[in-house]
């Protein structure tokens, strides 16, 4: 196992606030995530490696480009959007905690869209912002199934998301740690050290909400669901932003 | 996390504070060492001290994650 | 008329909107309100009535501002409308969260459970808090720039104006102080209305929607309010006789 995943099992994964079904749960969840997510780090560290000896600015932007699409302003405003509708009123009592996390991640993550097209704006590949917007690698969604899935769970369970939660924003977090481990330049240092602490927060909020409420199978199934579906071999790939090929 | 976690095992000691920026703040209902729930998913680290001892509780220390000091769960 | 607007008249519609509901909001139910406390006669009970009934009216929100967002597609806009409005969406939620702490910290109820169960924290259908809910669910239909004229040039600038005077006025320091707090959100989402009500209305029909829309907006916003004054002072709520009755319309 990669160190940078050894830490990060160590600090975020591992201490833990409660017992019960919830937390043994999400252990036994982990399990099955680890070996994606020690993948996930070679990966992005391969990736930056090829970057830099790529020996042109052009990385830089194929990242900003590659994050804009998955979490610009548009983006990000709706597929957050669909958490807050995921709980009906007569849950509210139950879930509002929920809604109120992803308020706050539409807040999130459209600052991250802000901070891709910072890259491109002070790397002097554009302009003016409007510019990303004609450019179709920049609004090219990583993989649509992923997005439609959080799109389909108001449908499903106001518990689902935490799947992807657990699951993706991890992998963001370490895919951040990797690059930063790599990757010296400015622009794309202080893009991915501006999101680091709320993609961790985002990450945080997986945990919290498997370890806190899916404590029945009822409650367990749709989020299972949700990491059989993420741990298919064509399970999607992390963002070009992140070093994948997407 | 904190005001999450806070409000889910009703203590409640995690307030937005009334400032225009609206931080949030941990006031005198916490009963931190008693409870130590929310430093477990609390993600930015360094930004929980010990008043006492000065130390950084973000990632939460080893011994405050022991079996009792975790926050049972039952269905 | 032109069938585009200049800028000219796009500046004027947002003056005129704001003008309006600037005239509209100098007097409101929540005088009311204001002056029992100032005449020191607000009891734990008339504290929690009041910031019951305005967390219940947040906590509705994030139902019509999800709506929304799903409404709002790439290139729709320029990225920034999604940007401020995904702020806009945080701002409520943060004073959402603001209403229940704040009446947890005055042990009102002793959870957040208990405040969802009470009496004073029932959202009702059939009640002005629906109705102005449904009605802010309905500008989903209407463009983005056209319902953000409705509310942040509208029913906001009423809300702004009561919150800076409960902010200013009330005899409760703590209680000023969590309305003082939330002034600097609102104002802001009322100068983003202007900007985009400036920026984004082009066609004459949208000036006609956007004045007619905020009109209907604004009258169930203080309606809500007439409901939210009536029973925190423990009036009894609107007659029958009070309203007109109106045939079917879908
Ligand atoms: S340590 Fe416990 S009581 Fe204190 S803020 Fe965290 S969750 Fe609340
Ligand atoms: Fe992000
Ligand atoms: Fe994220």
């Amino acid at each position: 196992m990669h160190a940078i995943l050894k830490d990060f099992l160590d600090k975020w994964v591992y201490p833990t606030g409660f017992t019960g079904p919830g937390v043994d749960f999400r252990l036994r969840q982990t399990e099955r995530c680890l070996p994606l997510w020690d993948k996930l780090v070679l990966q992005a560290l391969k990736a930056a490696e090829t970057d830099l000896a790529s020996g042109s600015d052009e990385y830089k932007a194929a990242r900003a480009r590659g994050g804009y699409a998955a979490e610009g302003p548009f983006m990000s405003l709706k597929q957050m959007s669909t958490q807050i509708l995921s709980v009906s009123t007569d849950q509210q009592p139950k879930y509002i905690d929920l809604q109120r996390m992803r308020a706050r991640q539409i807040w999130d993550e459209v600052k991250h869209g802000q901070l891709h097209a910072d890259v491109m704006l002070r790397g002097g590949f554009i302009k003016r912002e409007e510019e990303l917007m004609d450019d179709p690698r920049a609004n090219t969604q990583p993989k649509l199934s992923y997005f439609g899935m959080t799109a389909m769970f108001p449908h499903i369970h106001p518990l689902a998301r935490a799947g992807q939660h657990y699951y993706n924003e991890s992998m963001a977090c370490l895919g951040i740690t990797a690059t930063l481990s790599v990757i010296d330049d400015d622009l794309i240092r202080h893009q991915l050290h501006s999101q680091s602490a709320e993609e961790l927060m985002h990450f945080m909020e997986g945990k919290y909400q498997i370890d806190a409420y899916a404590l029945t199978p009822e409650d367990q199934k749709p989020i299972e669901e949700v990491f059989d579906f993420l741990l298919r071999p064509w399970a999607p790939e992390p963002s070009r932003a992140l070093g994948g090929a997407a | 996390m904190c005001y999450v976690v806070c409000r889910e095992i009703e203590i409640n000691a995690v307030v937005v504070a009334p400032s225009s920026q609206h931080f949030l703040e941990i006031d005198e209902r916490c009963t931190y060492p008693g409870c130590t729930v929310c430093l477990m998913y609390c993600p930015a680290e360094g930004s929980i001290v010990e008043t006492k001892t000065g130390r950084s509780m973000v990632p939460p220390p080893q011994e405050v994650w022991t079996e009792n000091k975790r926050w049972p769960r039952v269905p | 008329m032109p069938a585009s607007p200049s800028a000219k008249p796009r500046a004027a519609l947002a003056a005129q909107l704001l003008q309006q509901s600037e005239q509209e909001a100098a007097v409101t139910p929540m005088d009311a309100v204001i002056e029992f406390a100032r005449a020191g006669k607000f009891t734990n009970d008339h504290c929690f009535r009041l910031l019951a009934r305005l967390w219940t009216l947040k906590r509705m929100l994030y139902y019509v501002y999800g709506g929304w967002a799903q409404g709002i597609n790439l290139n729709d806009y320029p990225p920034g409308v999604a940007y401020l409005f995904g702020k806009q969406t945080y701002d409520e939620s943060t004073q959402e969260m603001q209403y229940c702490d704040e009446i947890l910290r005055r042990r009102l109820v002793p959870t957040q459970r208990a405040l969802f169960a009470h009496p004073y924290g029932q959202f009702a259908i059939a009640t002005r808090t629906g109705a102005y809910i449904f009605c802010l669910r309905a500008l989903a239909n209407y463009p983005h720039h056209i319902r953000i004229a409705a509310l942040n040039l509208g029913a906001k600038v009423i809300e702004l104006s009561w919150t800076e005077r409960f902010a200013k006025l009330l005899p409760d320091e703590s209680l000023c102080a969590v309305f003082h707090s939330q002034l600097a959100e609102t104002r802001s989402h009322i100068l983003m209305g202007r900007h985009q009500v400036e920026q984004y209305i082009h066609k004459d029909i949208d000036i006609e929607l956007a004045k007619r829309l905020c009109v209907e907006t604004k009258r169930d916003y203080l309606f809500f309010l007439e409901e939210t004054a009536r029973f925190v002072l423990g009036m009894a709520a609107e007659k029958a006789g009070e309203v007109t009755v109106q045939a079917d319309i879908d």
